[in-house]
């Protein structure tokens, strides 16, 4: 008998973990992973291996994401989030538009994506939601104002989700990661000490690494973690624990 | 109630109803003067306006949306003219449709967003500047229990009441130079009036039980002036350590 493989989406193949996850699925997992690429963003890891190019922003084109996701490579089983943006203006100088902007990468997009794609999965069988959030829906960044408030979004997003398309076989998990690469600089803060010398706070002894995340992502997607519905699952080595140097 | 408010000057966005109505009064109780912002409902803004008046208290009714820059910057001036500057700024205007996320439009998401999370930080920004020159310098915002717990009624309203922890924490952090603390009040089940169609209604109505708010160890709801005490502490000097955090006003709800 041929093996069925899952398909997995990746929405947006420029975060730090995108590639690593997707690999990881992909030659350890016997997953199929498609992987979008929002048209705004420019990014070394448009690998282009299936073309996908939508903007995760507008209804209009995740619907048409959709269509193309399930016409070019049949049933989707999982769909793994991963948009987002960080902005460096604090609350006191930030323009209206530069904000909006921010909470529509890291938010909107998640609510579109759940929009059309949890309804798909409920349609079809069922599936998961899988959110790449990051310790800073709970933590505040200093720097980024905007990256944390979409992220605090995305949270009580997936746990709402996790009730609605529960119901209907779709399990809504989120993934708390700690920064990543190009990140860490990103969230560098004078406010916070919390993302410089993390070797010395991580009670791990290391910063996070693209691997850290797609393990996690691997478990959430099986089956044995068919009973996990709107969890948040923190991958940070322990640093939220931080709280003073010793 | 002690005057411990005295010579302070608070706005409260959508001050002049509800939850909204009662945190004013309280404000005005402890010897505030409040600036009741209102968008649609003059008649009750007014009302709140007068009561506080009779009760020998200093309040101005004014109409703006917190959904238009302009209309928070009119607001803010027209506090810090009438009372000499502002010290109390209390975000509390929002909203709900009540829709599930099959029923949300990109439109009905960009709306909630644009009261709920920008119409707070929209003030805040307008704010700064005066609140920079108090003494006793204060940022409350009004969020919700659905900041933790989902509604499962209104996703839109959960994920604006999850950013806006996140506004609270940073915006803690940010002002923190400048003696400002900044800190999130979240309310239970709150007995309001709905006589002018405050919100939409609650689309499920909720199982008929023999016990009145089964999810509640108070079994009842909170009321407006409950509101309105808890966040007359956060404006006072007693609350002078406190920054940065997220109080639950719900009488143990979350907690069953």
């Amino acid at each position: 008998m041929a093996e069925i493989r899952e398909t997995v989406l990746i929405t947006d193949a420029s975060h730090p973990a995108a590639q690593t996850i997707a690999d990881r699925l992909h030659h350890k997992h016997n997953y199929n992973v498609v992987m979008n690429v929002p048209p705004l963003e420019t990014t070394d890891n448009d690998r282009g291996q299936d073309g996908l190019r939508y903007d995760t922003c507008s209804l209009a084109a995740v619907q048409d994401m959709l269509n193309a996701v399930s016409e070019g490579f049949g049933r989707l089983s999982h769909v793994i989030q991963s948009d987002w943006s960080i902005v460096r203006q604090d609350l006191e100088n930030i323009t209206e538009q530069a904000l909006k902007q921010c909470l529509e990468r890291n938010a909107k997009s998640a609510f579109l994506v759940s929009k059309v794609f949890g309804q798909y999965l409920a349609d079809n069988g069922g599936g998961s939601l899988l959110y790449l959030s990051t310790v800073h829906a709970q933590k505040p960044t200093g720097a980024a104002p905007g990256y944390s408030m979409g992220h605090g979004a995305v949270q009580m997003l997936c746990r709402e989700m996790a009730l609605f398309y529960g119901r209907q076989g779709v399990r809504a998990n989120l993934l708390q990661l700690d920064a990543l690469d190009v990140q860490t600089a990103l969230l560098d803060s004078t406010r916070t000490p919390f993302q410089y010398d993390v070797g010395t706070k991580v009670p791990l002894g290391r910063s996070s690494q693209p691997l850290d995340a797609a393990g996690a992502a691997a478990f959430m997607l099986s089956q044995e973690a068919g009973f996990i519905n709107g969890a948040d699952l923190i991958v940070d080595g322990g640093h939220l624990l931080y709280f003073r140097d010793r | 109630m002690t005057q411990v408010l005295q010579g302070r000057t608070a706005l409260v966005t959508g001050g002049g109803k509800g939850v909204g109505a009662g945190i004013s009064r309280q404000l005005a109780a402890a010897g505030a003067s409040v600036v009741l912002g209102y968008r649609s409902n003059p008649d009750l803004a007014i009302e709140t306006e007068a009561a506080i008046r009779a009760e020998g208290g200093h309040a101005l009714a004014f109409q703006a949306d917190v959904g238009v820059r302009a209309q928070v910057d009119a607001m803010v001036s027209a506090a810090v003219d009438t009372f000499g500057g502002l010290d109390i700024l209390v975000n509390n205007a929002a909203w709900q449709p009540n829709l599930d996320i099959d029923e949300y439009t990109e439109a009905f998401y960009d709306d909630i967003m644009n009261i709920n999370l920008r119409g707070y930080f929209r003030c805040m920004q307008a704010a700064l500047p005066h609140l920079k020159k108090s003494p006793c310098p204060r940022i409350i915002n009004i969020s919700s229990v659905h900041a933790k717990r989902p509604t499962d009624f209104d996703v839109g309203y959960a994920m604006t009441k999850g950013a806006m922890t996140m506004l609270t924490r940073e915006a803690a952090v940010e002002f923190a130079p400048y003696g400002i603390t900044v800190n999130a009040v979240l309310p239970g089940a709150i007995q309001i009036d709905f006589k002018s169609g405050y919100t939409t209604p609650m689309k499920r109505k909720p199982v008929e039980r023999e016990r009145k708010y089964p999810f509640c160890p108070l079994a009842r709801p909170g009321q407006p002036s409950e509101i309105g005490s808890l966040v007359a502490f956060l404006a006072s000097d007693g609350s002078s350590y406190l920054t940065g955090s997220s109080i639950r006003a719900d009488g143990g709800a979350v907690l069953t």
